[in-house]
């Protein structure tokens, strides 16, 4: 992969495809041909840090788990730098992290084993999975995973969602006096009585109340409707009176 | 009560009189019309339950299938893959088939998908968590493509806090690669070795060994096996 830049230390312009930065660092350990037990990790993340500053400068989205393994670089050569303390278990502060890339190694070498395997047999054609004609109404019997459900599921409710777009409603907010007059007569002739401020309080729009209370006021000049407190301040009741004046003549009239 | 224990006893004897095939000659033409009929490997009990023969004969019929097949005057061979068998061009051929059917571009797995792969392969049942661990790089992506192709697929969940999804690799996998079953995966020991020489056979094991040499391991076991049934 690199063996132009073998001789130097220097990070080199062109940035070979690092499936990771355990990939990157094992690369670096290649070409200082050092050992995966034995890092000189001053030098090794020297070298790592100046990858890390290129890559940067080209993709910053992927340089985010390359930082993470940075990071642990410079935690272990600072444990290094630091004089072990006196009765403490001699230990190499570089053994987890050697311990990790020769695991790596061996899933790399791996990945290796299978892409050629893959290679290989890609020019290897069996015959396609064509459904055999088979006894009518037989139902056949699929092999589907959760992950086949989730995305039947995924493309149901797009396809819905394309052929069911939300209607885009459009409300011409109008208030008619009569259809109030002929609302409240109505319900008036249903509960007999009715608290009209509670009534007026239901209105969804503000232009809607005002219409209602226009309707109550024409009601009332029509003798039609008659209201009562019970106490000062207190609750306005409306009452149908004596006139006979249905909602059909009412609608009939204010037309 | 009389009348079910008649038919109990003419069962019975209806079943021996229908001993299975054991002549390979007899059944090979059926076989043969089997394996062509199918893309998706057939294992040898299902071979040996479809034609009713014995295991042996379908281990000696696919032996002589294979041998057929084994020539260069042949387009197609036998290959032993995923537990079965199925019928798969030469390698040769590839360029050729490719042209005819107008595919310019394969489904090429990249290096992390392989890595994620090999991880799993090695180390199933095992959890995104721990792949991410062992790779050191956020695997989640890298994972689903390996889904969505079916080269692994779940295999419940860990009895950890969060309990993770496990993944293990599909029968799909195995035919992808050739295994026959997942302790055919190259030992980690064999890894460490000089991989050129891996490489180096490994078109000589695909295109002319596969086919005849698991079947000497295979009618062993056949075997035991049968014994089994009989008994």
């Amino acid at each position: 992969m690199a063996d132009e830049e073998e001789t130097s230390g220097l990070p080199p312009v062109a940035i070979p495809a690092f499936s990771g930065p355990l990939d990157l660092l094992l690369h670096l350990i290649r070409i200082n041909e050092v050992s995966i037990t034995d890092i000189p990790i001053a030098e090794i993340t020297e070298q790592y840090t100046a990858y890390l500053d290129t890559m940067q400068e080209l993709d910053l989205d992927v340089a985010s788990d390359y930082v993470a393994l940075a990071a642990e670089l410079i935690y272990v050569k600072s444990r290094m730098l630091l004089p072990r303390a006196p009765g403490a278990p001699e230990e190499d502060p570089r053994f987890d992290l050697a311990r990790r890339l020769q695991e790596y190694e061996r899933v790399k070498r791996a990945a290796e084993t299978l892409h050629e395997i893959d290679s290989l047999r890609a020019g290897l054609w069996a015959r396609p999975d064509t459904r055999l004609p088979g006894p009518e109404g037989t139902p056949e019997t699929l092999q589907v995973s959760l992950f086949d459900l989730i995305d039947a599921f995924r493309k149901v409710t797009e396809r819905y969602r394309y052929s069911h777009p939300p209607a885009l409603e459009i409300h011409h907010l109008r208030f008619s006096v009569a259809d109030k007059m002929v609302e409240l007569v109505s319900r008036l002739d249903a509960s007999g009585d009715l608290p009209l401020l509670e009534f007026l309080g239901t209105m969804r729009y503000r232009a809607e109340a005002v219409t209602a209370f226009l309707a109550a006021l024409e009601l009332i000049r029509l003798g039609i409707v008659t209201v009562f407190q019970a106490a000062p301040f207190g609750e306005i009741h409306a009452r149908r009176t004596a006139v006979a004046f249905s909602a059909e003549q009412i609608r009939d009239t204010y037309r | 009560m009389t009348v079910e224990k008649e038919e109990t006893k003419v069962a019975a004897p209806a079943e021996e009189a229908r001993p299975r095939e054991g002549r390979p000659a007899k059944i090979l033409p059926a076989l043969e019309a089997l394996l062509f009929s199918s893309g998706s490997p057939i294992k040898k009990k299902e071979l040996a339950d479809a034609l009713e023969a014995t295991p042996e004969a379908v281990a000696e019929a696919l032996r002589l299938l294979a041998g057929q097949a084994d020539t260069p005057a042949r387009g197609v061979r036998l290959e032993e893959v995923a537990g079965g068998w199925r019928y798969v061009t030469r390698p040769e051929f590839d360029s050729l088939l490719r042209k005819f059917h107008e595919v310019t571009e394969r489904s090429r797995l990249s290096l992390p998908a392989l890595e994620t792969l090999a991880v799993i392969a090695y180390r199933q049942p095992i959890t995104l968590p721990e792949i991410q661990e062992i790779r050191s790089v956020n695997c989640a992506s890298v994972l689903n493509t390996l889904l969505e192709k079916r080269l692994v697929t779940t295999a419940g969940r860990k009895a950890v806090v969060g309990t993770p999804f496990l993944y293990r690799t599909t029968p799909d996998f195995l035919v992808r690669f050739g295994l026959n079953e997942l302790s055919e995966l190259p030992k980690p020991e064999e890894l460490a070795e000089d991989l050129a020489a891996t490489v180096a056979e490994a078109p000589a094991i695909q295109a002319e060994a596969a086919p005849a040499e698991p079947l000497d391991e295979e009618d062993d076991e056949d075997d035991g096996d049968d014994a089994d049934e009989e008994s």
